[in-house]
């Protein structure tokens, strides 16, 4: 029992293999000198190694500057496991640039490489000035609570939602424009009579397309999608995620998943083209009882029907008024 | 019987963990020169030639880091509840280097 205590304390203080290697490097190039550059070069080298040393100069400051190394470490090995050939064939310099004291022009390339081919990462945020701890995801959703917008300028599913279920103001001015710029009266609509629709019904029916693509709006909306991409607004708390491997392919996965959301809204743009009225009937129909209006839909298709067959008599009415056997031909 | 034990295996833990701390404490200015010394090594590295760290690595050395901060608190601590019963320290012009 002592000697596993013994072990313990001493593997507690153990650095890894490559550290004590560089310390090791470290010690002998200090035994041999710096060797070779010039005086002033030298000189340089010495004054910047003083200016280092001075602001590291407590426990507490060696410990944050090896935290930031470490940080940079952390780019390097992510990106060696993530993009082996690239960095195989990367000849970027591991020192930063004039221009940006923060990173290297090696954590850049990384940096680059993951907003290609992973997700976009906050562009906005001015890199040059500062280091990010956590990934900074770009949201591709709009903060419809805080933000400066004008309704138009959304997609036209968009826009009826935003009215429709997320202000829920049909005396609204806003509600009255939007309906013009689609010819629709609002005296054509039913009115919306809930809060929140019945989301038990409506993902009992999820496997709808129909369905699908109504709660794919509705859940954009309210920023309720469990996607952080579309889920993460300014004006809240924004989670922090971390720079490894894991977090990455989640969020990657989590990006991919975007383009569900956005199919569904083309799919409902493409109904609002075709039949506008047609189509805010049944997103509020959907909001209001959870389902498609079915008994309309399926009157359509039998009075469809009978038009193409033009052979199917239906003299339910007559019989039953003499109480007959109804005659079907 | 079974109270006794109990008792008997809770000392043996709070002397086990003594024994850690003692030991640390017996370490400390070793732990501390390696932590200088990983600082200026880092510093002082060529670029692209030298040895990269690897993920597990990075973990070990950030829980060497994490450990040695919980240590310097630690003894912050001591300090200071010296300082109170002693009385007659000053703590905020003690250069004690923390």
């Amino acid at each position: 029992m002592a000697n596993i205590n013994t072990s313990k304390v001493q593997n507690v203080y153990q650095l890894p293999l490559v550290a004590r290697r560089l310390i090791e490097e470290n010690k002998q190039r200090r035994i041999c000198g710096a060797g070779g550059g010039n005086f002033l070069g030298q000189l340089e080298k010495t004054t910047a190694y003083l200016r280092w040393k001075t602001a590291c100069n407590t426990l507490v400051q060696a410990i944050g500057y090896i935290e930031s190394e470490l940080e940079r470490e952390r780019f390097y090995a992510l990106y060696r496991t993530l993009f082996p050939k690239e960095w195989k064939k990367s000849t970027a310099s591991f020192k930063p640039t004039g221009y940006n004291e923060f990173h290297t022009v090696r954590e850049f390339e990384f940096i680059e490489l993951v907003s290609d081919r992973y997700f976009p990462l906050c562009t906005w945020l001015d890199w040059s000035d500062f280091r990010f701890d956590h990934i900074p995801i770009e949201p591709v959703n709009y903060d419809f609570c805080c933000d400066e917008f004008e309704l138009q300028d959304f997609r036209p599913c968009l826009q009826f939602a935003v009215a429709a279920f997320l202000w829920r103001d049909t005396d609204d001015e806003n509600w009255f424009d939007m309906l013009a710029n689609f010819n629709v009266p609002p005296e054509a609509l039913p009115p919306i009579n809930r809060t929140t629709p019945p989301y038990s019904i409506l993902d009992a029916g999820r496997d709808n397309p129909k369905v699908q693509r109504f709660l794919h709006l509705i859940e954009f909306i309210f920023h309720d999608t469990g996607n952080t991409f579309i889920d993460t607004t300014y004006c809240q708390p924004v989670e922090f995620y971390e720079w490894t491997i894991e977090t990455l392919e989640k969020l990657k996965a989590e990006y991919e998943a975007v383009s569900e959301y956005f199919a569904s809204m083309e799919s409902i743009d493409a109904s609002i083209e075709q039949n506008a009225l047609g189509t805010f009937r049944e997103l509020i129909e959907l909001w209001n009882t959870g389902r498609l209006p079915i008994i309309k839909r399926r009157k359509k298709v039998a009075d469809r029907a009978d038009k193409d067959r033009g052979l199917l008599i239906n003299i339910l009415t007559e019989t039953e008024e003499r109480g007959e056997t109804a005659l079907t031909f | 019987m079974n109270g006794l034990k109990l008792k008997g295996e809770k000392k043996r833990r709070v002397s086990d963990a003594t024994d850690i701390c003692l030991r640390r404490l017996a370490r400390a200015p070793e732990n501390v020169n390696q932590i200088y010394d990983l600082a200026e090594s880092l510093y002082m590295r060529d670029g692209g030639a030298t040895a990269r760290l690897s993920l597990a690595d990075i973990e070990r050395v950030s829980e060497v880091l994490r450990q040695t901060e919980k240590d310097i608190e630690r003894m912050k601590k001591q300090f200071c509840d010296l300082a109170t019963v002693e009385g007659n320290f000053l703590t905020e012009i003690v250069p004690i280097g923390f």
